[in-house]
């Protein structure tokens, strides 16, 4: 094989399932939008001499509820989480609500006084700091969740703001098995031996059965850990926002729409 | 959703439902080992006996008991009327003489076993998270190094080695592993801090620190040697403490109402 057909197009069928892929999880960063649009309704609608609180909230059910419903395949538990002090009643909260094992949308209940044993700081979390710090949306993990779910989960999040003050954040999880719940049929069905890797190079989901998930794609090199920058990226880590994870030449990867996701054909 | 400064993961392990088999030491332990590596601290007010009896699958009379020994070794208290409850009070004396029962109740060839099991456990965490993290999993273990190097007193220090530990296992990316990881906390990790000084953290950390390079350089063989040898560091510690306890205990004799 000459250089010139080694490096190929990707396989039309490579392309399209990469853009459904896309259009799966764009749909719940639509959906995320549409809450952080209630939110901003809501926060509009306090009356003059009152300030945005916790009770307001209550106001965001229906939307949350929504989402939950129409996103129940893929969409464990979503909500709103406030930026620290917009609240007049609480500097930390979130109206989080996740399906339970009846169906029934239970309210998550996270340590939110910064003075109690229990307190949960999340704003150091990428799905929320990233998101402060970019105002664009974030696909954050695959990551190891340990409140009470026990499970590994993506959380995806949007921002929510008004007049350039960040109100907090729109978001959802994705527990990994449910994306490969709608990704791998997809990949079968087009005869596909693919992986699907997120911005690090991480396996998300594979029809390929000598790689799992969780793994990256391309094995570590030994790297200097002084050589680590600034943001904690590693020398030679050539992945980033934005940028498709480093890859073996000749293996072609295809961006799941405008999305930190990449499907690499085998 | 995760947290960063605190294990909600490790809190719901508390306050599970206990073994069937002897109930009430069941939760007696379960609560010392928790008051023990900081899970439950100092005048944090326990939920009500109900809530506790339901959560660790025991009847309400089983829960007053284990509450009463609690009391008795001075590990909780109890206070009547308005803004009352039972509260956590963790004086070292007290805790330290709960620990050291339980050491000696664990057997050599027990001590053994527990090493054997959560050698593979945290082994093989340390191995696959090295070949596994990326740069938000470094940053976080780094972030818990730094918490364990700036904690200046014991029950910090407890507390941020255990977050250490857990972040090594959640940047495995293995669920189960980092259940397992919350489990050998629950079941012995207070007492791998009995009677440790300045001298054994300061080794801690750098064995931390040292697993913390490995994984960060991506290389998982000497991850996992560094995670086995710091747990055989804890280990070996725990069987001299052991021989000491039970060496102390000939010359004091048995505790009143025990056999020799």
């Amino acid at each position: 094989m000459t250089a010139a057909t080694a490096r190929q197009e990707p396989a039309a069928s490579v392309t399209a399932v990469a853009t459904d892929i896309g259009r799966i999880v764009e749909e719940v960063l639509g959906d995320l939008s549409d809450v952080a649009d209630r939110v901003v309704a809501v926060y509009g609608d306090v009356d003059a001499g009152e300030r945005f609180a916790t009770r307001h909230l209550a106001a965001l059910r229906p939307a949350i509820d929504a989402l939950l419903d129409r996103r129940a395949s893929l969409v464990s538990g979503a909500g709103f989480i406030a930026a620290p002090d917009v609240l007049d009643d609480a500097p930390y909260y979130l109206e989080w609500w996740h399906v339970g094992p009846q169906g029934r949308a239970i309210p998550l209940r996270l340590g939110t006084d910064p003075t109690a044993p229990d307190f949960y700081d999340y704003t150091r979390r990428p799905w929320f700091a990233e998101v402060e710090r970019t105002r664009q949306p974030k696909l954050d993990g695959p990551y190891v969740d340990l409140l009470g779910a026990n499970v590994y989960t993506l959380t995806a999040t949007v921002p929510v703001a008004v007049g350039g003050v960040l109100l907090g954040v729109a978001g959802a999880d994705l527990y990994l098995e449910r994306l490969e719940g709608a990704v791998l049929p997809r990949l079968l069905a087009a005869d596909l031996t693919a992986t699907l890797v997120n911005e690090v190079g991480r396996v998300l989901v594979t029809s390929d059965p000598d790689r799992g998930s969780g793994s990256l794609l391309v094995p570590r090199t030994a790297v200097d850990a002084d050589a680590t920058t600034g943001d904690g990226r590693m020398a030679g880590d050539g992945a980033g926002p934005g940028r498709p994870p480093d890859l073996p030449p000749g293996l072609g990867a295809v961006r799941c729409g405008g999305l930190p996701l990449w499907l690499v054909a085998a | 959703m995760r947290p960063s400064d605190t294990w909600d993961g490790a809190r719901a392990a508390v306050f599970a439902p206990v073994a069937r088999v002897d109930r009430v030491a069941s939760v007696v332990t379960r609560l010392t080992e928790a008051i023990a590596l900081g899970v439950l601290q100092d005048g944090e007010r326990l939920p009500s006996e109900s809530d506790l009896a339901a959560q660790f699958g025991v009847s309400t009379v089983s829960l007053r008991e284990a509450l009463m020994a609690l009391r008795q070794q001075g590990l909780v208290e109890t206070r009547r009327g308005r803004g009352g409850g039972t509260f956590v009070r963790g004086p070292d004396e007290a805790l330290d003489t709960r620990l050291a029962d339980r050491v000696l109740a664990l057997s050599m060839d027990a001590l053994r076993d527990l090493h054997d099991h959560y050698g593979a456990i945290r082994g093989t965490a340390a191995r696959l998270a090295a070949e596994r993290a990326g740069p938000a999993d470094l940053r976080r273990l780094q972030d818990a190094l730094t918490a364990f190097e700036a904690a200046t007193e014991p029950a910090s220090a407890r507390r941020a080695d255990r977050f250490f530990h857990l972040e090594v296992a959640a940047a495995s990316q293995s669920v189960r592993l980092t259940r397992a990881e919350v489990g050998f906390q629950a079941e012995v990790g207070g007492l791998l801090w009995l009677r440790a000084g300045e001298t054994d953290r300061r080794a801690a950390a750098r064995d931390h620190a040292a697993t913390l390079r490995a994984i960060a350089r991506g290389d998982g063989p000497r991850a996992r040697r560094r995670a086995e040898q710091h747990l055989a560091t804890a280990i070996t510690r725990l069987r001299h403490l052991r021989l000491l306890l039970l060496a102390e205990r000939q010359v004091d004799g048995p505790p009143p109402g025990t056999r020799p």
